[in-house]
């Protein structure tokens, strides 16, 4: 098949199309979760060299696109951005031609309405992490620089990645941001041929490439269209609440952004499935990629000398052991006849392997 | 300067904009969620209402646990300012009733006819933002009409802004330096000095300073600590229901804003009639000699350096009587206040970082060991 010159150019703009992505599925998962829900407000995947966090993270543009060509903004931000490329600032030349101070947006305002994808988010210095976090949450840059006092709209989701080993993304950023994805190097030596031949093929092609894909983007599309669709009508009772809130006491995290996050993960994992109230999985999905990750203490497992034995199945996964190795009295008692909330935290660290959520090995 | 290098493409045309130029800029569209509703954390609450009642008593930080509302609750705080007389056109808001803290437009005017015109007028909460520069902060030359017409014009800045107001820094402790320096001066004068690019200034910059921050993040210089009337930690709520609340009033004003602000009207009047009053009782309010001698003996035995403790203590229970609606001082008032205004003025012992407050807990006991612990903040429920 032939294409223009303008199909090519729009589909290596557009990237590589979510849909040929080979496993991960925790993250592809997330990245589904916010395309439906903004409100979670970003993703960070960590992964070591070569995981295709990169590959992952930029097909979120293709997974939220218009059209053929088009994507609402997808700003990619360099981590060694300095403070104007972020937040704006006067702009010389145009204020100098106009005789009156004028503006040029950062990549704060730019990414309005879309996303703004920083590969290394972890190598922001502290300045820049917070000037993210605050429009993260306030949705809105305020400029007071250089003479400028502005504000500009600034409602953007943030997709990070970063490797480990170049050190932590900044507890402010992950606090403002919902879902948190470790990768794991995969082993399987088939699925690690199949990512490669993709890659080498979209590059090849990448019109021909997208267009392969193209049955599929359009059902993912339709997908998250409808769950958009659906997101207001789905109901969240108090015990579900109740139940994301024991969690996140037991796993001792931190502030109650964690506890507004689960929720919304768990509806918008509803309004995937196509369903008007939370079972189960939606929590555990929202366990998965919201709480687990941000435990600071480790919930009570099943050990010979653990006075919380009997709460937990004995046939359960080993839990990581990251973190401080600290037993904690639970916020485990009191639920009815709902599923214990012991059983999902373990459903959630044991859920879509191979990707630990914590680090550890996974079932 | 660096063109961003973002590739983004068929971005609106409009990458620049014109500069619009209000002193009294809005801060943001989007209504703010209500003071009212927020779950808990009555610390905080508390001292926020107090330096709303006695704007002299220093301002407040808030340091703790991320994801607390802590920043939620300070930008909460301008929907319940009651409003103030401002003289008409001044641009830093000028009391006309207080003649000693005119600007010099307003004493000139003052002294050329005889009075000053006033009107009605918000009280400003300004976001210093982290970014600013401080050009911003303490204003400078106004580069526009500097280049059109030829003036020399004074551009205020956000210490302008915020005179007879609220300050807000969120992550204090990343504050850059020299900002702090500035801050810190126009704190202790209440005037901003400016002394850059040709102009030579000074304005009135009264301001109740209000910072918030991560202790993780970074050390707060102690003498910005200093400033701060009010210290108090904040911490992640365990209780479930308090939790559950939490998440179910914030996804309700996520999901109707207008309809959740409705159902919080009547609170929130509650809570402006309280702070009206207050306001209005205290300077009635009176503490007993004794009781003074008693919180002179609690700074004593903690050795806090300084007259600021005694100070602060005896400010802030009288704002708490006023906002109780008692014109005098009990003791319950100074154990209520006694933590927070003390916490940050107690001798640092690296060894023990938790027990300031257990230190301050235990001496107020000693000294004052009246009355159980009844309706222990009943003000702000």
């Amino acid at each position: 098949m032939n294409y223009s010159a303008d199909d090519v150019q729009s589909a290596r703009r557009l990237g590589y199309p979510f849909a040929a992505i080979v496993g991960m599925s925790a993250a592809r998962r997330a990245l589904l979760l916010l395309a439906v829900d903004p409100g979670l407000k970003g993703l960070l995947i960590q992964g070591a060299p070569g995981s295709a966090k990169s590959l992952l993270g930029r097909s979120f543009r293709e997974l939220t696109r218009c059209d053929r060509s088009t994507s609402p903004p997808f700003v990619e931000l360099p981590p060694n951005a300095t403070e104007d490329q972020l937040l704006g600032g006067i702009d010389l030349e145009s204020t100098l031609a106009a005789g009156e101070s004028r503006a040029s947006l950062g990549a704060l305002a730019r990414a309005d309405g879309g996303s703004l994808y920083v590969d290394g988010v972890n190598l922001l210095d502290a300045a820049s992490a917070n000037n993210i976090a605050t429009a993260l949450e306030d949705g809105i840059v305020r400029l007071e620089r250089e003479g400028l006092s502005e504000s500009f709209s600034s409602r953007f989701v943030l997709i990070g990645t970063s490797d480990p080993a170049e050190g932590d993304v900044s507890a402010n950023l992950r606090d403002r941001v919902g879902l948190l994805v470790e990768l794991a190097v995969d082993d399987s030596v088939a699925q690690d041929v199949a990512i490669i031949e993709r890659v080498l093929d979209f590059d090849k092609d990448p019109a021909g490439f997208i267009e392969a894909f193209e049955v599929e983007a359009t059902a993912t599309r339709t997908l998250i269209e409808n769950a958009r669709l659906r997101l207001p009508r789905i109901a969240i009772g108090r015990e579900d609440i109740n139940r994301v809130a024991q969690v996140a006491t037991s796993l001792g995290v931190e502030g109650n952004r964690a506890d507004i996050f689960s929720v919304r993960a768990a509806r918008a994992n509803a309004a995937l499935a196509g369903r008007d109230s939370i079972a189960d999985e939606d929590i555990v999905t929202a366990i998965r990629l919201v709480l687990l990750p941000r435990a600071s203490t480790i919930p009570p497992k099943p050990q010979p000398h653990s006075e919380m034995q009997e709460t937990q199945p004995d046939d359960s996964p080993q839990q990581p052991e990251t973190g401080e190795p600290e037993l904690q009295k639970s916020g485990m008692a009191g639920e009815k006849d709902r599923t214990p909330i012991g059983d999902l935290i373990i459903e959630a660290s044991g859920s879509m392997p191979p990707n630990g959520a914590l680090g550890g090995e996974m079932s | 300067m660096p063109k961003p290098s973002s590739k983004t493409q068929n971005r609106k045309p409009d990458k620049h904009t014109r500069n619009k130029r209000n002193a009294s800029q809005p801060s943001s569209s989007r209504p703010g969620y209500p003071f009212a509703a927020i779950v808990g954390q009555d610390e905080m609450k508390l001292a926020l209402l107090l330096a709303v009642i006695d704007p002299t008593l220093g301002g407040v930080i808030i340091m703790g646990h991320r994801g607390t509302g802590k920043s939620t609750a300070v930008r909460a705080l301008a929907d319940l300012l009651p409003p103030v007389r401002k003289v008409k056109g001044c641009i830093y808001g000028c009391d006309p009733k207080r003649a000693s803290e005119l600007c010099d437009d307003c004493a000139a005017r003052l002294a050329r006819d005889g009075k000053l015109v006033s009107q009605p007028a918000s009280v400003p909460v300004v976001d210093l933002p982290l970014g600013a520069t401080e050009d911003r902060v303490c204003g400078t030359l106004d580069i526009e009409r500097a280049l059109l017409e030829g003036v020399k014009a004074f551009e205020p800045g956000l210490l302008a802004r915020a005179n007879r107001g609220f300050l807000y820094i969120d992550e204090v402790n990343l504050l850059d330096d020299h900002l702090v320096d500035v801050l810190l001066d126009a704190a202790a004068s209440g005037l901003n000095i400016v002394e850059r690019e040709g102009i030579s200034i000074s304005h009135p910059s009264r301001f109740v300073l209000v910072g918030s921050g991560n202790p993780e993040e970074g050390e707060l210089r102690p003498q910005l600590l200093d400033r701060f009337g009010l210290f108090t930690r904040i911490e992640t709520i365990t209780d479930l229901d308090q939790r559950v609340d939490i998440v179910e009033r914030r996804d309700q004003f996520e999901r109707d804003p207008a309809s959740f602000l409705r159902r919080w009207e009547s609170e929130q009047d509650a809570v402006r009639g309280k702070i009206t009053r207050a306001k209005k009782l205290h300077s009635r309010v009176s503490i007993d000699r004794g009781l003074l001698i008693r919180v002179a003996e609690l700074c004593l035995k903690l050795k806090v350096d300084g007259h600021r403790g005694e100070l602060t203590i005896a400010r802030a229970s009288r704002a708490l009587a006023a906002l109780e609606g008692r014109a005098s001082v009990t003791d319950q008032d100074v154990k209520s206040v006694a933590t927070m205004s003390l916490r940050h003025r107690l001798r640092r012992d690296p060894m023990e970082r938790i027990g300031s407050g257990a230190r301050i807990g235990q001496a107020v006991g000693e000294l004052f060991p009246t009355a159980p612990r009844a309706g222990k903040l009943a003000a702000i429920r």
